[in-house]
This record gives structure tokens, C-alpha cells and sequence, in this order.
């Protein structure tokens, strides 16, 4: 129970903190009618910026900066964003692995040659999907359903895909 | 007996009236070009033996590429296919909420990517 007080306290503290430097050198003019306790905190608080001054950077270019990120993100697509994702946390794909692929997309192209596609087309297309790499696995997809578009691909059944 | 019958007949037929009333808007399937629209209900009922509207989802735990596919059938036999690899959530839930009661709207690119996918769902489209 104490130790909860004790991080209350130590938040509200660091919140009080946080939105006294936030409000600029502004925020001087009432240093007059804060509690002792409030002034105690931003003498302890105010320092940050100086700091933060030292290093080269104040809070109005970490905001920009902060903002930058968030707006670049939000302007990403998402499909772009989970290739990033997967880029980064994949490792190299084995020689064994980029043999399968090859020979995945070479399957997949013969069954778009064939003209014509079924229960047992998709089954096998959506085999051989899961083992491509991102950049094949968006091809693929794009090529079966142009063809089906197109006319080059018949398909038997609703939903090919 | 006849009377019985009739009788009987008539009952059935205001049971079926009564089950079916209530507002209601028929969409057989449309396709134009790279947009397609229509109701699931009107589809399956028509008697064309052509039309056909719905989206289809894939996933699988090996792999971080999914897609969302869409296609549509016209009484004339037109047809239209989209499909979108590792779609937003959005697409994935629009595409996974089409139910009997579905009116849906797909829209794809030149390139046969789904650019959008619609789906109302209400009691009118049965």
C-alpha cells in the first residue's frame, strides 16, 4: 500500500513537473502564488530543459520531431509498413528456403498457364502462397487475378482466390 | 375437406406473406468495368444460375502475407475478381462481415487490386 502511495506520489510529482516546464518561461509569473510544495517540485523539474538546451535540442524540436515521425507513419501504407516490419525482423532466407520459393512461383505459373482454375487450383495456389517471400507473394496474387480479369484464366468456382 | 384444404392453403400463405414483409430493396449483381455491386440475398435467389457476389479471406500461421479476394458475377455473365495482398484491418473486416443479409459494393484498380470493399448489412437486402 505504501509502495502504491509512493508511485502516486512520485507520478504526480513528475506530472506537475512535466506541465510546469511545458508551459515556457510563461509560466514564471505565477511561481508568486504557487504553494511552497509547487515551487520546491519546479525547482526540481525546471532543470530538464536546460539540459535538454545543453544537448542541442529544446521541447518545441522535440515535439516537431515527434510529430514528423507520427505524420511520415500515418502516411505509410499499411502493406508497405508490415513488408518494413517483416524486412527488419526476418532473417536472410535460406538457400534451402529460396529453392522452395522458386520453384512455389514456378508451380504457380504453370497453373496460370493451364487457363483454367478450380477447388484444387486455389488449394494448391494458396499452398504455395504461404511459402513466398512478400514481393513474390504480391505478384502472384496480382498476376491470378488479372488473368481471371483479363479472360486468360477461366475460373470454375465464386472465388478463385 | 376441400374447405379444410383451402382452408389450410390460405394459412400457409399468409404465414408465408407475414414472414416476409417488412421493407425491402432487390439489387441483383451489377458489374461495370471495375466495379461490381449487388446483394448476396438477390444472388442466390435469382434464377439465372450466374450471379454471385462475395469476398474470401487468407491467412495462415507460416507466413506474414495474407490477401482478401472479392469477385462478382452479373447475370450476364460478367465478372469481376479483386484481390488485396496484406490488406488494412479495415478491408479484412469489410470483406469478413459479409453475411446473407449483405449488399456490397467492390471497387478494384486496372491492376485487379481491390481499391474498396462495401458491405451493408440490414433486413431490407432479404
Amino acid at each position: 500500500m505504501v509502495r502504491l502511495w509512493s508511485v502516486c506520489a512520485l507520478s504526480a510529482v513528475i506530472g506537475i513537473g512535466a506541465g510546469w516546464a511545458l508551459r515556457g518561461s510563461g509560466s514564471a509569473d505565477t511561481n508568486e502564488s504557487a504553494t511552497p510544495g509547487t515551487a520546491q517540485v519546479a525547482q526540481l523539474v525546471l532543470p530538464q530543459p536546460q539540459a535538454a538546451a545543453q544537448s542541442g535540442l529544446n521541447l518545441a524540436q522535440l515535439h516537431a520531431a515527434i510529430k514528423e515521425e507520427l505524420a511520415a507513419l500515418r502516411s505509410q501504407p499499411a502493406n508497405e509498413r508490415q513488408a518494413a516490419a517483416a524486412a527488419k525482423g526476418n532473417a536472410p532466407a535460406s538457400p534451402e528456403l529460396i529453392a522452395q520459393r522458386r520453384e512455389a512461383v514456378q508451380d504457380i505459373q504453370a497453373m496460370i498457364l493451364t487457363g483454367e482454375w478450380g477447388n484444387t487450383e486455389r488449394a494448391q495456389f494458396q499452398q504455395k502462397f504461404s511459402l513466398l517471400d512478400p514481393e513474390q507473394a504480391r505478384q502472384v496474387l496480382q498476376q491470378v487475378t488479372m488473368g481471371l480479369n483479363n479472360g486468360t484464366i477461366h475460373s470454375q468456382i465464386d472465388l478463385p482466390l | 375437406m376441400n374447405k379444410l384444404a383451402v382452408g389450410l392453403s390460405l394459412a400457409a400463405a399468409l404465414a408465408v406473406q407475414s414472414a416476409s414483409a417488412g421493407l425491402h430493396y432487390s439489387s441483383p449483381i451489377t458489374v461495370s468495368g471495375t466495379v461490381a455491386y449487388g446483394q448476396v440475398h438477390a444472388a442466390r435467389t435469382s434464377g439465372d444460375n450466374k450471379q454471385f457476389i462475395g469476398c474470401a479471406a487468407y491467412g495462415a500461421v507460416n507466413t506474414n502475407s495474407t490477401y482478401v479476394a472479392c469477385s462478382a458475377s452479373d447475370a450476364a455473365g460478367h465478372t469481376l475478381y479483386c484481390s488485396t495482398y496484406n490488406p488494412s484491418y479495415y478491408v479484412w473486416q469489410a470483406a469478413m462481415s459479409v453475411t446473407e443479409a449483405s449488399s456490397i459494393i467492390i471497387n478494384a484498380d486496372s491492376h485487379g487490386n481491390c481499391i474498396y470493399v462495401y458491405v451493408q448489412n440490414a433486413s431490407t437486402n432479404l
